[in-house]
Parts: structure tokens; sequence; C-alpha cells
């Protein structure tokens, strides 16, 4: 029997990562990396930003695994890492600038976006992560912590340093670009 | 087919949530690396550290006595310029005056040489008491030539008048009166103590031609106190900025033996082992308001669950028994020197040092003081970080002899690190040292 058998539950494959076995880590990278990656897409521009991402935040995640309480799923807490990762990886890529005031005035929050769609649209996976590719990065970054991950507002502006303000007006904006792309590219909504 | 109503937010985390990408087998690959899986695998870790120390302690001992080769042949050069200067001609001094200086001079123990008040003839000139000599090689006083010197003139002759007279009679054996003396007269005579106290002083003076070239070798005990600076961190060398590394700088002890091979021209060539700690102070982060007390990753940009700021750390440690982070994390390096040093005399008993060394280093545990039982522990995996390093720099110093076995040292010193600490690829942290040395040596020969 090999020894990754022996690794049966999340918990010795936890224990095993706090001893850094090289077996555990294998294990638990097969088990989370392609769920992780699609969080990461979410965030970055293009697969490679993607898979650096990703990279950087097992890094976190393996040196830090003992700091994991069980408080929340496994999953969840390396989701988390993974999104502040992919943040952090946005923020030193470009140069984030929070919106002035003078941008802010003109900017009124939207409603809620509807859409209508059919019970089984076709559209694929892969189009759903290239129309969240296209989005501005603002855009792309607020509306994934709001409507995926389900971030307050305040939480967005705090991890962003922006105003909430700033992030409900971009949220909108993403919300309604979206919904346009949904309509031209694929005839939805 | 029917349509309904959705909002987008949920369209869009209905087809994202648990969604997954495909990824190809080089990207563990990567992450092994990144690990440093490799490094695991290491073996002969102990091989490897005799290992260099053998090399450093045989380099030194090499290199001095190659360069005190090279110093032999300027000894000749200088004895026959001296001979010159001297402007005394063999004739000037008869056979007869010099067997009748030697008949009032007190016949010393076996091992002692000359050294001769400088007159302006050999006709005036004249010894001085006797003393003893320490070793035979090193101080050398009185023009005692009816005994032999020891080691200083090869020869199997019992005769010692044999070996005064230049007759040709035991070519390898005699000591070239005629040729010697004006060289030995050119020699002022001092204060010998004086002279004794400082080895590089005294085998400066003493240029004898033929006379054997015993390396003073000293073993020496060190101590320092080195303030830690750690340069670079993070993702660049620019995520942890020289604010950051200032904030976080730390007094740390070392101490050690150290060999220092003495050549004739004022170098030494240094080798030896010490043992190193290396370390930040966190404290100043944990009382920083808002204080970072939960989440302090190693020089991870972090989100602190305060929401005050992302922040960065030169790097945490966690104690692995205690499960709690350390404010004064430490890493403890044994670490071989070998240098080179340029003494610079001044007075009889004092000197200038100014050195070089490169310093391998290889590390043996990590640990630190607990934050929250404010203890000391070493159960820091040191897996992360690499186990070996190389680092290097200056040292300036004086040194005083205190006698003719022992004298201090004290120096002040700058080392750089030539690697990173940690085994992550993604980090990049160094240390800068600043500190200062007290040795005390003892002549070993």
């Amino acid at each position: 029997m090999g020894k990754q058998d022996n690794l049966k539950n999340e918990q010795e494959i936890i224990s095993a990562c706090i001893k850094r076995d090289p077996n555990a880590q294998q294990l638990l990278f097969n088990q989370y990396a392609g769920k992780l990656l699609g969080v990461c897409a979410r965030y970055c521009t293009n697969l490679d930003d993607a898979k650096d991402a990703l990279h950087e935040g097992f890094l976190k995640i393996f040196n830090q695994i003992d700091r994991f309480k069980g408080g929340s799923k496994l999953e969840t807490w390396m989701t988390r890492i993974m999104i502040y990762t992919a943040i952090d990886h946005f923020k030193k890529s470009i140069k984030w600038k929070p919106m002035d005031a003078e941008q802010m005035s003109s900017i009124q929050e939207d409603e809620a976006v509807e859409i209508e769609i059919e019970e089984k649209e076709e559209i694929s996976l892969n189009q759903i992560y290239q129309i969240i590719s296209k989005l501005p990065d603002g855009y792309r970054i607020i509306f994934n912590l709001y409507a995926i991950e389900g971030y307050t507002h305040s939480e967005i502006a705090k991890e962003l340093e922006i105003s909430e303000g700033t992030s409900k007006s971009q949220l909108a904006r993403a919300r309604k670009l979206i919904k346009k792309m949904l309509k031209e590219e694929h005839n939805i909504g | 087919m029917a349509k309904k109503k959705q909002h987008i937010d949920d369209f869009f985390k209905s087809q994202l949530q648990g969604s997954e990408l495909p990824l190809d087998g080089s990207e563990w690959a990567r992450m092994s690396k990144a690990l440093g899986h490799e490094k695991k695998k290491r073996r002969f870790f102990w091989w490897w550290f005799f290992g260099a120390f053998v090399l450093l302690v045989g380099i030194a001992g090499l290199g001095s006595l190659w360069i005190n080769n090279g110093d032999q042949a300027n000894v000749e050069t200088t004895s026959k310029t001296e001979k010159s200067q001297a402007g005394l001609k063999h004739s000037s001094a008869t056979e007869a005056e010099i067997e009748a200086r030697l008949t009032d001079a007190t016949p010393s123990k076996e091992g002692d040489i000359a050294l001769v008040e400088a007159k302006a003839s050999p006709n005036t000139a004249k010894t001085s008491t006797p003393i003893s000599n320490t070793d035979g090689n090193r101080v050398y006083k009185n023009l005692d030539l009816t005994t032999r010197p020891n080691n200083a003139i090869v020869s199997g002759n019992s005769d010692p008048i044999d070996d005064i007279v230049d007759d040709n009679s035991d070519v390898n054996s005699d000591l070239d009166v005629f040729n010697e003396l004006p060289g030995l007269l050119d020699y002022k005579l001092v204060d010998i103590e004086t002279e004794i106290a400082n080895p590089w002083t005294l085998r400066s003076k003493i240029k004898r031609k033929d006379a054997p070239q015993i390396l003073p070798v000293y073993l020496g005990f060190t101590g320092a106190l080195q303030v830690n600076q750690q340069t670079t961190g993070g993702n660049n060398s620019n995520e942890v900025n020289s604010i950051n590394a200032n904030e976080f700088s730390r007094l740390t002890p070392s101490f050690g033996l150290e060999l220092k091979f003495l050549t004739n021209n004022n170098w030494s060539i240094n080798s030896g082992l010490r043992y190193q700690v290396q370390g930040q102070s966190l404290g100043s982060a944990f009382s920083r308001n808002p204080a970072i007390t939960i989440e302090i990753y190693d020089s991870i940009p972090v989100l602190n669950p305060q929401g005050d700021t992302t922040d960065w750390l030169p790097y945490n440690y966690r104690d692995t028994t205690l499960n709690s982070n350390l404010s004064n994390p430490s890493l403890n390096y044994l670490s071989f020197s070998l240098g080179i040093s340029k003494s610079i005399p001044f007075g009889h008993r004092w000197g200038l040092n100014v050195g070089l060394e490169i310093r391998p280093k290889i590390l043996l545990n990590a640990g630190g003081t607990s934050v929250a039982y404010n203890s000391i522990g070493t159960n820091q995996d040191i897996n992360q970080f690499n186990r070996f390093g190389l680092s290097g720099g200056l040292n300036l110093g004086v040194h005083y002899q205190l006698s003719p076995n022992y004298m201090v040292q004290w120096d002040v010193f700058s080392q750089f690190d030539f690697n990173d600490i940690r085994a992550r690829s993604d980090i990049h942290q160094r240390y800068r040292l600043y500190g200062s040395r007290v040795g005390i040596y003892y002549r070993l020969r």
C-alpha cells in the first residue's frame, strides 16, 4: 500500500501537510487546484496570470496551513487565501487608482439588473469566463467579490482601499456591461 | 422553452461556483520545486559540513605557507641589501677580533642568536646580557655565536667554532660570520620585552638568512554582537524596504573559535568556526495600533482580518509545539570563515587590522521567543529555510599584544548575505549584519 493511500481523509492530509509531507501536499494540490484555478481565473485577465496566482496562493497555503483551525471548511479557507492572492497579484500588475470625487459625481448606482434566461440556455463555462475576463479590472474584481463571493461593499472598500460608493458604482457598471455582452454576443437577456 | 427571470448575480454565481479549470502536470512540478522538495533529498549533509571545514582550514594553512615562501625570498634579498648598506668588508673584522669577542660573550643556552647594538664598526660592538629564550625560534638576543642556534643553523657538527669560522669544512653548517655579522650589526638593540610582545614587529626586524621561518599560529576565542538588518523580502527586493528592515532590526550574539596564521609580511590568514544567531524582532509589529495579532504571514501581503491594511513582515515563525507566533524569530547558524587580514603595527604592542572574509554557513535550527508564552523554542520547521548560506564582509579593528603568547583583538565588521534565507523561490530575504567582535588569542607556536 502506497503512502498516499494512507492519507484518506482531509484531516490526515492537513496534518501531513503541516509536517511538509510532499505526498500530502501533492494530494491537496491535485484535489483543489482545478477549483482554485477557476477562482483565480475570475480575477485575472488571462490564464497565465491565473496560474501564477494559483502558484503563489498554494505556496501561502502550504506555508500557513498550520493556522487552519477548522472553523470553516478547508476549501473555503483556501479559496479565501486564493482570492486575496489573486487581488494582490492584480494590484502588483497594475497601478491601482481609486476613482476620484469628480469621476464619482457622474456615476449613479443602478438598480439591480435582472436578465431573462431560458432554463437550459446555451452558454458554456468558457464563455462565462470570457465575459468576466473582458470586464475592466475594477469591474471584474468588484463584481466577483460582491456577486460570487458574497462580500459586502464595506468589506470590498477596505480591501481595495476605495470608498463604498465607488464599490457600488463599479458593481452597477459591471452588471450593465455584462448584460450588454450577454445580449450582443450570446443573445441572452 | 419558457424563460424565467434571474438576477445576473445569481446567474453567474450558479455558473461559476464550484467550477474547475483543467491543469496539466507541469503545475505540480513547478510547485514542488518552489516548495523545495528536491532539497530535502540532499544527503551527506554532515560530510559536506566537515569537508568544508577541513577544506577551509587547509586553504588557510597552505595560503600562509605560500605567503611565507614568498616572504623568505624577500628576507634573503633584504639580508644582502643590509650587508651592502653596512659598508663593512670582511677585512674590517679579523678572525682574531671575532674570536676575542666570542670569548667575552657569555654562553647562553642553545637556541640563542644575537641582536647587537648598532655601532659604527664591529670593533665597538658589544653584547648585552643574555636572556632566557622563550622557544629558541622567535627571540634572539646577544651575539652569542659560541652556541649553535636552535634550528637556525643546520649542522651536525658539534664544534661551535667550526660553525662560526667560514672554513668551508662544513659548508652547509657554517655560520658565515663575515657575511652575517654586518647584517646582524645593522639591527638595533631595542627594548627586548617590547619586541617580544609584538610578533609582527619582531619578525619584521629579525631577518636572518637561513633562519627557520616558523609561522606563528594563534587560536582565539571570539564573541560578537551584531545588528541584524534585513535587506530584502517578499516577492521582489522592493517589498520590504529599508524602513521595514530597520523596524525589525535586532541585536544578536555570536561566538566561536578562530585560527590565525601569521606571516612575515604582516598578513595573516584566518579560519574558524562560529555559532551565529540571526533574527528579527517583531515586537514592534505586535505593538502596532491596530495590532497585527492573528494573521501574520511570512513576507506575504495580508488582508488582515481586522481589516486594517495589507502589511508586510520580514518573516514570521510559528512555534510548532506551542502553536504561537514568535516575537523574536531566530535562525541559528554554524559558520566557517576564511579570511585574510593585514596588520599595520603602531607602537610595539599595537596594530591596526583590516580584513576580508567569506563565511559559508549552515543552518542548525530555528526558533525564537514565543509571543504568547514568552519562552524560547527551537521548534520551527527549518525546511522552509535554506540550509546552506554564504556571507562575506569586511572588518576593521586593532589588536594589542598582552604578552608573548596572548593577544587581544577588537574589531567592527559588516557582513552581507550572498544568497536568500528562505527556501522558497518567491521570497528573497537576506541579512546585512553590523557588529563588533572581541577575541582573545593564544599563541600555539
